[in-house]
């Protein structure tokens, strides 16, 4: 929203200090006068303006002498008639500035013979509005002090010989009172602690004459002012009142919208003008009923609902009421008799109206902030009295139609004067504190420590209903630049630990340090995505509204948006292991979906021939080794959708599984054109993992006895299991003499038949209370190989 | 004998002295004091000395030996030395050659500068919290002082799940602030609480450079019998300071939003001009960050916390947008979008 300074100051007196540019003009100190080689009549002067270095500076004037004090415009000033100093070059020499006349810098009306020379005894760097000792706020200055007490200033502009202030509509949404002029002059007035002055239009008018049949209905409609006015010519508006309305970027249509307009400037309450001629004299505010139809001024033809508020000429709608009138009503130019109408809109009504219309206009975005009904008649006045003033002849046909009903409550509230300053953290006194209520027109009355405080009818509406909605008042006029910086005592407890996320934090310097690289994805994805990857869509959770097609579900898995980031990638690297952690949501039968933490890692090689899967794994034990005392890796019959079938393990801790390691599906590898590369892929369900808290081991005595070693090399058919093997050679040791037993190769090709493979083990024998005998090594082995053997496989060297 | 003697050991000296090779020192050696050298011949003619001579001579020999054994010894060592010398040069690596790389990853600067904050808050006695990203309207806008048809809903445009509405809870929404957590913890927990909720929320916005439709918040909630906003301008300094590593000014003005009252922008001072006006900060010297103010009444009573007898107040900011601060990032959607060339730069 625009405000002009000029309008607000019709409302509010305060010293303005408009020549700005005398802030950034400094006394300066002619340190030398030289002759300028290249033109007879300029001179370089050195000039010290109280910087580290002074300034050479160009000047023509015949009266610039060493050791004078003077004014000097630095290199971005801007000076009166739009003119900015800039370093330049005059005829060979760079010139940083300007030693100013009186005329230059708006001292003087007539063109000066020379420079301004100032008393001798001013310090340099002195401001000139210090030194003519010039007081009052500058409009930039105001601009501030709105944004630090009020709302937001976006910007300051001139616009001619006005200042125009750009406010952030969005910190306005609480202040139904702040859509005007008048209201931000109120604001203004409080804050420099100066006088509103009133406004009261009090325009003649007649107590009898032409009158309307209006049926109207409270709910929607709290107040529903209106008059008759006859014999108007439309015209143009006087150019004061055209110039007014484009100065806050309002178009100038005619005299008669050009009131309603001015109005909702100045006031902030919106109006409408109908031809009476063709609106009639009897009105009805209603619903709009399904099937109703109405072309607005912006020329759409509009279907109705009965969410949608109208006004209708008894028989068809002729308005969207409070949102934007009909073009069948609407002022012409050959209009000459009018309706004025400044009613009361339920902000709700409108709210729903305007947004299922789509259809946001000047009038409804101030209705929905709920405006005070009391100052719908004052606007129907001040509207008449600029019709009085620009159109003389125009006839007030009859007195004002007033319906309300009911008039809203009084809000009286009791501030207690301990919970100001224990809110607020500063000390604010009850009279400092009743001062500023007071400047913004609540009514206060001092009780022994507290205030009882009526609450302005203009920001009774919603806007102020509690004890803590005056507190805020008083905060944001006595500042809160003014409030006190202050640590709060530390507890005495220290804090709950989430131990949820600092594992999260570990588990990525962990997966760091094997080589992971983190990256984030969205939480959604497409319906093609789920297809792709072989997910079910009844699981997911669908968006209503989305922004693009390929976020429309909620991810039930974290593979397919990490294979877009695979696929993207793999066009830079060769091979990469990446990881990502985030959520995962479940439709379920409650109404809360599973939300669940989920950590995926990927292990990605360009070479289709590169199996992962091992590497993947390896991964996978370091990093749960870290969490879990113990968990196992197996096959599984219940893949996960997007695993290979038979290259897929659980991962389980006692009790469940947490999660799976796999090769991408290869119809999933095809579907994301990744089917020239090796993926493998593990997804783990973090949320139990992180809560886990890792027991403390027990140390173990080393051993003191040497151990002893063996090597068994056997040949098996590829259906038996590493898994298998193990368990095989594990139940042999009947002494618990095996300490440790480790693959160390894993063959197959030459001199092994196809659909075998050789495994060779080393394994560590010892006793924790003697040195092993070579007979007992003897023992073990041959107890292994035997039942290696029993188990089909070929002991080679045997 | 004496001056035979003594003329080896200066002649063998000498010869020493030249030797150019560790071969010829040895042959030297050899043809010296070796079985058949001339020590050895020199020493034939001791039988023919007499007993008086004999242990004079037996001892010069004894000590001319020493010294020459010595000398060869001394002349062996710098042969070995200059060896060396001649076969460290050989050994000589080009040490520019690239390291063997190890095997190390990147976290990704949004979950790094997440520690950082939490870190932060953590040591001044904030607990940090979770909650569901799936919220019900109850919880994201109604218990948050926001009820429906309120203009604030405006701000925060919605993405709704579709899904059949809840009695008491409305439809299910992707949470689109981290506030919904305060609510959760306060009826959990009850008063007093300090506690952060970093998390991930949702807009229902068109995306540009600096917008996305998911993003990363941190909210901030501290209530107890006599917190005030002092407080929080206490706390706010503290953290951007420590976050930033320099003495930051915040500012305080009025803003809006339903769940607190009174509600509050807070601008901090900028760190690339130290508040004198640059482009960062569009020339006003102070960076806009965050929302905060005093917690509602009715959110509290939401809570389940007597407003009588507790205050306090809440926060809330863009951890994406710090993030983009604090490394200079153009572009919001590098965050989301997984490109290695983006994030192996932290």
């Amino acid at each position: 929203m625009k405000l002009s300074l000029n309008w607000l100051r019709e409302f509010v007196d305060f010293p303005l200090l408009d020549q700005a540019h005398l802030a950034e003009i400094v006394v300066g100190h002619v340190l030398s006068v030289q002759k300028h080689p290249n033109a007879d009549k300029l001179n370089i002067a050195q000039v010290d303006v109280g910087e580290n270095e002074p300034y050479t500076i160009v000047c023509g004037a015949a009266n610039l002498k060493k050791d004078q004090k003077v004014a000097v415009a630095l290199p971005g000033v801007s000076l009166p008639g739009d003119f900015t100093i800039a370093r330049r070059e005059i005829r060979g020499i760079e010139s940083n500035g300007m030693i100013c006349a009186e005329d230059e810098i708006g001292l003087a009306a007539e063109r000066q013979d020379g420079i301004m020379i100032l008393d001798p005894k001013l310090k340099v760097g002195t401001k000139m509005n210090e030194v003519l000792k010039l007081s009052g706020y500058s409009p930039i200055k105001l601009g501030q002090l709105i944004t630090l007490r009020t709302a937001e200033v976006e910007g300051v502009e001139l616009h001619k010989k006005d200042y125009i202030y750009d406010i952030d509509n969005k910190s306005l949404t609480h202040r139904p009172d702040l859509w005007g002029h008048y209201g931000f002059a109120r604001e203004l007035a409080a804050i420099l602690n100066t006088k509103l002055l009133p406004l009261a239009p009090a325009p003649k008018l007649p107590t009898k004459g032409e009158t309307m049949t209006i049926k109207s209905d409270s709910k929607i409609c709290p107040r529903f002012c209106s008059l008759i006015v006859k014999n108007i010519k439309i015209e143009p508006s006087p150019a004061w009142l055209q110039e007014k309305l484009e100065a806050v970027s309002i178009p100038p249509i005619n005299n008669i919208v050009d009131i309603t307009n001015f109005v909702m400037v100045e006031l902030g309450h919106p109006m409408h003008a109908f031809d009476y001629d063709k609106a009639g004299n009897n009105l009805e505010i209603r619903m709009a009923k399904s099937g109703e139809t109405l072309e607005t001024i912006d020329h759409k033809t509009r279907k109705l609902t009965i969410e949608d508020p109208v006004i209708t000429n008894g028989k068809v709608v002729i308005s969207l009421a409070g949102i934007m009138g009909g073009a069948s009503t609407e002022i012409t130019d050959s209009t000459t008799n009018i309706i004025l109408e400044a009613a009361n809109w339920n902000p709700t009504t409108i709210r729903r109206s305007s947004t299922t219309h789509g259809l946001r206009s000047e009038a409804s975005q101030r209705f929905e902030k709920s405006l005070d009904p009391e100052l719908a008649i004052i606007a129907l006045k001040r509207a008449v009295e600029l019709l009085q003033d620009i159109a003389p002849k125009a006839e007030i046909a009859g007195p004002i139609i007033d319906i309300y009903p009911q008039k809203p409550k009084q809000i009286t509230l009791t501030l207690k004067h301990q919970h100001i300053e224990s809110y607020i953290g500063a000390e604010i006194t009850i009279k400092d504190s009743q001062k500023i209520l007071e400047s913004l027109g609540f009514k206060v009355e001092p009780t022994k420590s507290d205030l009882k405080v009526t609450v302005p009818t203009w920001r009774a509406t919603k806007d102020v209903t509690r004890e803590v909605d005056l507190i805020e008042e008083i905060a944001r006029i006595y500042g809160y630049d003014n409030i006190p910086c202050m640590l709060p005592n530390t507890p005495t407890e220290t804090p709950i630990t989430n131990e949820s996320r600092q594992s999260e934090h570990n588990l990525r310097k962990i997966l760091q340090g094997l080589g992971a690289t983190e990256v984030y994805n969205y939480s959604f994805y497409s319906k093609t995505d789920l297809q792709n990857a072989l997910l079910d869509e009844a699981d997911h959770l669908q968006l209503e509204n989305y922004l693009a097609e390929t976020q429309t579900h909620l991810r039930v898995s974290m593979v397919p948006n990490l294979l877009h980031s695979i696929h993207a990638n793999l066009k830079y690297e060769d091979n990469f292991t990446i990881f990502e952690l985030g959520r995962t949501y479940n439709k379920t039968a409650d109404f809360f979906p599973l939300e669940e933490k989920k950590l995926i890692v990927a292990v990605v090689n360009k070479s289709k021939k590169e199996q992962q899967f091992f590497k993947l794994k390896g991964i996978v034990e370091t990093l749960l080794n870290q969490y879990l005392e113990a968990f196992a890796i197996n096959p599984t019959n219940t893949p996960t959708p997007t695993a290979h079938p038979q290259q897929v393990a659980t991962i389980k801790t006692e009790d469940h599984e947490i999660g799976q390691i796999f090769n991408l599906h290869p119809l999933i590898k095809d579907n994301y054109d990744l089917g020239n590369h090796s993926i493998a892929l593990a997804e783990i369900n973090i949320g139990n993992l992180l809560h886990h808290k890792k027991a403390v081991n027990n140390f173990q005595e080393l051993p003191k006895f040497p151990a002893l070693d063996f090597a068994v090399s056997v040949v098996v058919d590829e259906k038996v299991t590493i898994q298998e093997l193990t368990a095989t050679i594990k139940a042999t040791d009947k002494n618990n003499l095996i300490q440790n037993l480790a693959i160390f190769d894993i063959y197959r090709g030459q001199n092994i038949a196809t659909n075998k493979k050789a495994i060779a083990y080393k394994i560590i024998l010892s006793h924790p209370d003697r040195t092993l005998t070579d007979a007992e090594m003897t023992t073990v082995r041959e107890a292994v190989c035997d039942n290696l053997e029993k188990l089909g496989g070929e002991i080679r060297g045997r | 004998m004496e001056q035979q003697l003594a003329k080896l050991q200066t002649n063998t000296i000498a010869a020493i002295g030249k030797t150019k090779t560790i071969n010829d020192l040895k042959d030297l050696e050899v043809n010296i004091l070796g079985r058949k050298g001339k020590l050895t011949e020199i020493l034939k003619g001791v039988k023919d000395l007499t007993a008086e001579q004999k242990p004079t001579i037996g001892k010069l020999a004894n000590e001319i030996k020493t010294t020459l054994e010595n000398e060869f010894e001394q002349k062996a060592k710098k042969f070995k030395l200059i060896e060396l010398e001649k076969q460290l040069l050989e050994e000589k690596i080009d040490v520019t050659e690239p390291g063997i790389k190890a095997a190390f990853g990147h976290v990704h600067p949004l979950s790094q500068v997440q520690k950082e904050v939490e870190d932060i808050f953590n040591s001044m006695g904030f607990s940090v919290m979770d909650g569901p990203e799936v919220e019900s309207e109850y919880y994201n806008f109604e218990s948050l002082n926001i009820p429906a048809d309120h203009p604030a809903r405006d701000m925060q445009d919605t993405f709704f799940i579709k899904q059949a509405p809840h009695k008491e809870h409305g439809h299910l929404v992707l949470r689109t602030h981290t506030s919904p957590v305060q609510i959760r913890t306060m009826e959990a927990s009850g008063a007093p609480l300090r506690i952060i909720v970093p998390g991930r929320v949702f807009r229902y916005e068109a995306t540009d450079a600096t917008h996305d439709a998911t993003f990363d918040q941190v909210e901030g909630l501290m209530i107890d019998k006599d917190i005030s906003l002092s407080h929080l301008k206490g706390v706010l300094t503290e953290f951007l300071s420590r976050l930033f590593d320099y003495q930051v000014k915040i500012r305080f003005r009025p803003g809006y939003f339903p769940f607190v009252e009174p509600g509050l922008e807070v601008d901090f001072s900028c760190r690339f001009c130290a508040g004198s006006g640059c482009r960062v900060c569009k020339k006003t010297g102070w960076i806009e960050f965050m929302g905060a103010g005093m917690v509602h009444p009715n959110v509290l009573k939401a809570g389940g916390i007597d407003s009588e007898k507790y205050q306090g107040w809440a926060f809330g900011f863009g951890l994406t947008r710090l993030v983009m601060m604090r490394y200079n990032i153009n572009d919001i959607r590098h965050l989301y979008n997984g490109d290695l060339r983006f994030i192996k730069q932290f």
